[in-house]
């Protein structure tokens, strides 16, 4: 099964190596900044509650305000894309110290 | 260790110190992350702590597992990597998208289909839980067996056939 192993980096002629390993890190970086800052942005606008049944429990009047976190947070690419992001850095990092992916 | 992946020759040194440093991270980041909501069950949190906890928390359960991930490859934290590397996870990883496919599924049958409302606690949950999980695997085996595994089979023949030579 592991026969077909690659180097997955990319070859690059014309730029040094340590330039383009920074841009990817930038990158990845102003995403990974982009997704959280989404995240907070929308949940601060939509008075947002992460677990809007828990927070009802405690509620008297019973469900408390807020946007749907449903459709605002949890079904929109842009606020679920760190972990994503994440893995970006890891395989980054990976490679960096000469891992292969197949 | 996935097969997938590979650390390279040049195995990234890590003072023990640091590896200790990121265990513990690590650790603290999923357990806190899996078990807060405790605190938002039983006291409620603010609307500050609110917006900083989607803010930041699956981008940092993200970092908790690629902490882990990364330790692993790189052939550290023998404890936690011969447990993950335990060839007893085979088959449930082969099960695991079905199963997640599938767990919604389960979920709507068991829950829209109440005759009444139930009383929540503890040993309830915990039920539910343990036939939620078992119920998506069954099924998850059975999708395996009759779609994935013959598609895999028919998939390996087409490559097999039309492989460059």
């Amino acid at each position: 099964m592991d026969s077909h192993s690659y180097d997955m980096r990319l070859p690059h002629d014309s730029l040094p190596s340590s330039l383009t390993e920074l841009i990817g890190y930038v990158h990845v970086v102003c995403a990974l900044l982009a997704c959280i800052g989404s995240n907070l942005g929308i949940a601060w606008d939509n008075d947002l509650y992460a677990y809007p049944f828990l927070e009802a429990l405690h509620d008297p009047r019973g469900a408390p305000p807020g946007g749907d976190i449903m459709t605002l947070i949890y079904m929109k690419p842009w606020t679920r894309a760190g972990p994503y992001l994440v893995g970006f850095i890891s395989a980054y990092i990976t490679l960096d110290h000469g891992g292969t992916a197949a | 260790m996935p097969a997938c992946v590979r650390a390279g020759v040049d195995r990234m040194r890590i003072a023990p110190a640091y590896r200790t440093v990121l265990y513990i991270l690590a650790l603290m980041i999923l357990g806190v992350l899996a078990f807060i909501t405790y605190t938002d069950l039983h006291y409620g949190w603010s609307q500050a702590f609110n917006i900083v906890f989607i803010g930041f928390n699956r981008t940092l359960w993200g970092i908790g597992l690629a902490i882990l991930v990364l330790m692993c490859v790189q052939r550290y934290w023998g404890v936690v990597r011969t447990a993950l590397e335990s060839p007893l996870w085979a088959p449930f990883a082969r099960l695991s998208y079905a199963a997640y496919l599938y767990h919604l599924v389960v979920l709507g049958i068991v829950y829209m289909s109440q005759q009444s409302n139930y009383t929540y606690q503890f040993a309830t949950a915990m039920y539910f839980f343990i036939g939620h999980t078992v119920g998506a695997y069954i099924i998850a085996f059975a999708h395996y067996m009759l779609f994935e595994k013959p598609l895999l089979n028919f998939e390996a023949m087409l490559l097999r056939r039309y492989a460059p030579q």
